[in-house]
C-alpha cells in the first residue's frame, strides 16, 4: 500500500464484508505520530481468529491469502509503531495502528478525502469520520436533504473538497 | 426480543428493496476493491467512474464494488454488466481506459476486446 488512506479503504472493506452497519474511522495526528482507529459493529472475531488473522495466510474468503491486515501491521511496525486488534464475536471489532511520522519508513496519510468520499457515497453503512477535532458522518449528510441523497455523485462531489479543507488546518 | 409478527413485518418492508436490486435496469459497473485492487490503484479508477458518470449525467449506470476474483496480477479489474445481463471483465484498467469504457462500451455498446482479461492473459 502506498499510503495510509488506502489502508483505511481496505480495512473498511473488511468491516463491510463483516456485515457492519456502523463504522467509525478515527485519526489522531500529532507532530510525532498518526493513530488510526477503525471500529465496526460487524460479526466480530473469536480470540483464536484475532491471533490468526495477523498471518497473511489466514482469510475468511475462499482464497488462500488475506493480505489486508498483515500489510497494515507491517506499515505500523516498520516505523516502530504497534497494531492491535480487539474484538468480541457478534459485537464489535476495533483495529488500532500507530505510525511514527519521522521514521524513515513511514508512509504518508495520502488522499484521505477521496477514501472517505468513496466510502460515504458507495455504501449503505453508517460511517463516522473523525480527524483530530473534525467530525463528519453519513447520517448528518443524509439528513441535510432528504431529496438529494448523497449516493448520487452529482449532489455529493462537494464532500471531498469539504473534508480536504477541514483536515488541512 | 422480536416477536414473529414483528419479524414478518420487517421482512415485508425489506422485500421491495431486494426486488429493486435484483431487477436493476441499465448498466452495472463493478470495480474490484479488495487488497490487491486497492494497492494496484483501484481507488483512482472508482473515483474516475463516479465522476465521469456524474459529469455525463448517465442515469442508467450503477457503480458497485466487489472483492477479489483471483486475478490479482490483472488488477485493477472492472466488470461491466449490460442491461441483458452479459458481463465483460476488463483488466489492467488505467484512468484513461475509464473514459474509453464509458464512451465505447456503456454509451456505444461495443466491447473493447483488447482490454478483456481473457485477451490479456493470452
Amino acid at each position: 500500500m502506498l499510503d495510509i488512506s488506502l489502508h483505511i479503504l481496505d480495512l473498511c472493506q473488511n468491516s463491510i464484508n463483516a456485515k457492519a452497519t456502523f463504522i467509525e474511522i478515527d485519526i489522531k495526528s500529532t507532530p510525532v505520530l498518526y493513530e488510526i482507529k477503525i471500529t465496526d459493529n460487524g460479526i466480530g472475531m473469536s480470540g483464536q481468529m484475532i491471533k490468526a488473522v495477523r498471518s497473511p495466510f489466514v482469510t475468511t474468503s475462499n482464497k488462500s491469502v488475506g493480505l489486508g491486515i498483515p500489510l497494515f501491521i507491517d506499515s505500523c511496525e516498520q516505523t516502530g509503531g504497534v497494531c492491535t486488534i480487539e474484538s468480541i464475536e457478534g459485537s464489535y471489532t476495533t483495529i488500532t495502528g500507530t505510525i511514527y511520522k519521522n521514521h524513515y519508513d513511514a508512509i504518508d496519510l495520502g488522499d484521505i478525502a477521496e477514501t472517505i468520499y468513496l466510502l460515504f457515497i458507495l455504501n449503505q453503512t453508517e460511517i463516522v469520520f473523525k480527524y483530530n477535532n473534525f467530525e463528519i458522518n453519513t447520517n448528518e449528510l443524509n439528513n441535510l436533504s432528504k431529496k438529494h441523497s448523497i449516493s448520487n455523485p452529482v449532489n455529493s462531489s462537494w464532500i471531498k473538497d469539504y473534508i480536504k479543507k477541514n483536515i488541512e488546518d | 426480543m422480536l416477536s414473529l409478527k414483528e419479524l414478518k413485518k420487517l421482512k415485508e418492508n425489506a422485500q421491495p428493496g431486494l426486488k429493486l436490486r435484483k431487477y436493476k435496469e441499465g448498466y452495472q459497473v463493478v470495480v474490484g476493491m479488495a487488497t490487491c485492487g486497492i494497492s494496484a490503484g483501484a481507488r483512482t479508477i472508482l473515483t474516475k467512474f463516479v465522476e465521469e458518470v456524474a459529469n455525463k449525467g448517465l442515469e442508467n449506470v450503477t457503480i458497485l464494488q466487489k472483492g477479489c476474483i483471483g486475478e490479482c496480477a490483472l488488477e485493477p479489474i472492472v466488470e461491466v454488466i449490460d442491461p441483458s445481463g452479459n458481463s465483460t471483465t476488463y483488466g489492467l484498467v488505467t484512468p484513461k481506459d475509464v473514459l474509453t469504457i464509458i464512451e465505447e462500451h456503456i454509451i456505444g455498446g461495443k466491447i473493447i476486446e483488447a482490454k478483456t482479461i481473457e485477451n490479456l492473459k493470452n
